[in-house]
């Protein structure tokens, strides 16, 4: 009798474990599959985060090619891919000091812009715009964009590209 | 006997455990296919939204632009700018997406629940180009103008400002208006508005009544709403200023008065900002150029650029009912001046001052 009871329980013991060792193995599967499905997400997700910084960078180079404060114009004509130098000589003061300042950084967020005016063979003058960066760990996406500068002074048409570097904490 | 009892015992313990191991497990999965649900729909609305981002941001770019941009299905598009605090944001209503721009320069109404939807630019010059206002109607929304005998030069030109795809019908007497299935109409009146008038059950009646002054191009605006069914609107928000076209405009394609002052708000800040970019660019360009008299003229152009900052600063305390009348006029004189001082540059073959 005592050899049927220990009989029984053994039995039973040995169906519970191949439940619990069913149940290990199916959650094991499970954690694999997720992980490997996470991995793919996180991938995705920093290819789409990029590819934002990247739209955002383009964006911003639409934006601040076309913005009246440092276009060309003539009587209130805008005149495309132009920049007026001396548009530029008078943001690089002004975005400085307030109210400027705040607008300018609601505007361009974290970013750097910088126009390099070609003033002669292998010769560049830089203006710096604006220039907003993270403290640490950040990447940057940049976006060159050819065009002309106008010195309404001299009168003249120069070489230049405005770069637009959008920066985002990595 | 006791063997049996044993027996039983383990089998329903068996049982009870593969039910709990069994409702864990459907739970886990109930959980995953819900979080992904919403993760799809955030992910959906925050495509959306970027989409919006970007066709604004397109059409802010140059000036006179319009553009048809198809709304999804079931989607309603919040537009909120509240002129006490500043605060601006679209939204697309029942998801987490917004987007929000302090610097944004957009008329627009309320919400924007139909199928389609035009957004369309106009400069705003004062006298220089200082941005590119944004304009956002549902053409689910049907424009009324009522004419008024005494007024027609300004209904005729109000008119025309309309871009070509808004629906818009100029009328002489408000028992013409129907509903049409229309989601909205608005009234554009010139100091006309009826009394009482047609019911209208099934739709959201709105009114801008406009009032010219004596100077060409100022005039003040009311804004009033009626609810469906009612022959009489409630009493005015109150009345607040348009210098311009494309202030008038914004009157027509506002929510109502706080959000018209809110975008107005805006306008100056920006002024600000331009004009100072002016005044230095005009100190520059004073001490670049050769001739007495463009160095006076520049000279000029900073006095007048630099009040121009100050009529801007001093609506600092723009509240709602608060564009000041004579702040409208001095900035009407200023750019006259402007104009005048960058003519006489011209004339002297000096960069111009705009």
């Amino acid at each position: 009798m005592s050899f049927n009871i220990l009989k029984t329980k053994k039995h039973g013991q040995v169906k519970m474990f191949e439940s619990i060792a069913m149940l290990l193995v199916f959650f094991f599967l499970i954690a694999i599959g997720l992980k490997f499905y996470g991995n793919i997400q996180i991938n995705s997700l920093e290819r789409t985060k990029e590819r934002f910084i990247t739209m955002d960078s383009i964006k911003m180079a639409i934006l601040l090619s076309n913005l009246p404060e440092v276009k060309c114009s003539i009587q209130n004509v805008q005149k495309g891919a132009c920049i007026d130098l001396y548009k530029v000589m008078a943001w690089e003061q002004v975005s400085q000091i307030e109210p400027a300042k705040s607008y300018y950084f609601n505007l361009l967020g974290h970013s750097t812009i910088v126009l390099e005016e070609r003033i002669g063979a292998d010769r560049w003058k830089s203006y710096l715009m604006h220039n907003k960066t993270f403290k640490e760990n950040y990447s940057t996406s940049v976006t060159p964009l050819p065009v002309a500068v106008w010195n309404p002074n001299l009168r003249r048409h120069n070489f230049g590209v405005l770069y637009v570097k959008v920066h985002s904490e990595t | 006997m006791y063997d049996a009892k044993r027996g039983i015992s383990a089998q329903q313990f068996h049982w009870l455990f593969v039910l709990i191991a069994g409702a864990i497990i459907l739970l886990f999965f109930i959980n995953v296919i819900s979080a992904g649900k919403t993760s799809a729909e955030n992910k959906l609305s925050i495509s959306m939204m970027n989409s919006f981002d970007a066709i604004f941001a397109g059409s802010k770019a140059s000036d006179n632009t319009v553009s048809i941009i198809p709304a999804p299905p079931k989607t309603s598009i919040e537009f909120v700018c509240d002129a006490e605090d500043g605060h601006s944001e679209i939204a697309i209503s029942g998801t987490i997406a917004s987007s929000q721009d302090p610097n944004r320069i957009m008329f627009a109404h309320g919400s924007i629940t139909g199928r389609q939807y035009v957004v369309f630019t106009r400069s705003i010059d004062m006298p220089f180009k200082i941005d590119n206002a944004l304009f956002v109607a549902d053409l689910d929304t049907k424009y009324y103008i009522l004419n008024n005998p005494s007024r027609t030069s300004l209904s005729n030109a109000l008119v025309k400002l309309l871009p070509s795809n808004i629906t818009s019908e100029k009328i002489n007497d408000a028992s013409a208006l129907r509903e049409e299935g229309y989601d909205e109409i608005v009234i554009i009146s010139f100091g006309n508005l009826p009394q009482s008038l047609p019911a209208l059950k099934e739709i959201r009646v709105k009114n801008v009544d406009i009032t010219p002054s004596s100077t060409r191009g100022v005039g003040t605006v009311e804004f009033r709403s009626k609810k469906p069914g009612a022959t009489r609107f409630k009493p005015a928000e109150g009345a607040s200023k348009y210098y311009g076209s494309t202030m008038l405009l914004g009157a027509v394609f506002s929510e109502n008065m706080d959000y018209y002052e809110c975008t107005i708000k805006r306008i100056y800040k920006k002024l600000k900002v331009v004009s100072q970019l002016y005044t230095k660019r005009s100190v520059l360009l004073e001490a670049a150029v050769r001739s007495g008299v463009c160095k006076a003229a520049y000279h000029d152009a900073i006095g007048q650029l630099t009040e121009l900052k100050a009529v801007a600063s001093g609506n600092r305390s723009l509240t709602p009912n608060n564009i000041n009348s004579q702040e409208v006029m001095k900035l009407r004189d200023i750019k006259l001046e402007l104009e005048s001082l960058n003519e006489q540059v011209e004339l002297h073959s000096c960069p111009l001052i705009y």
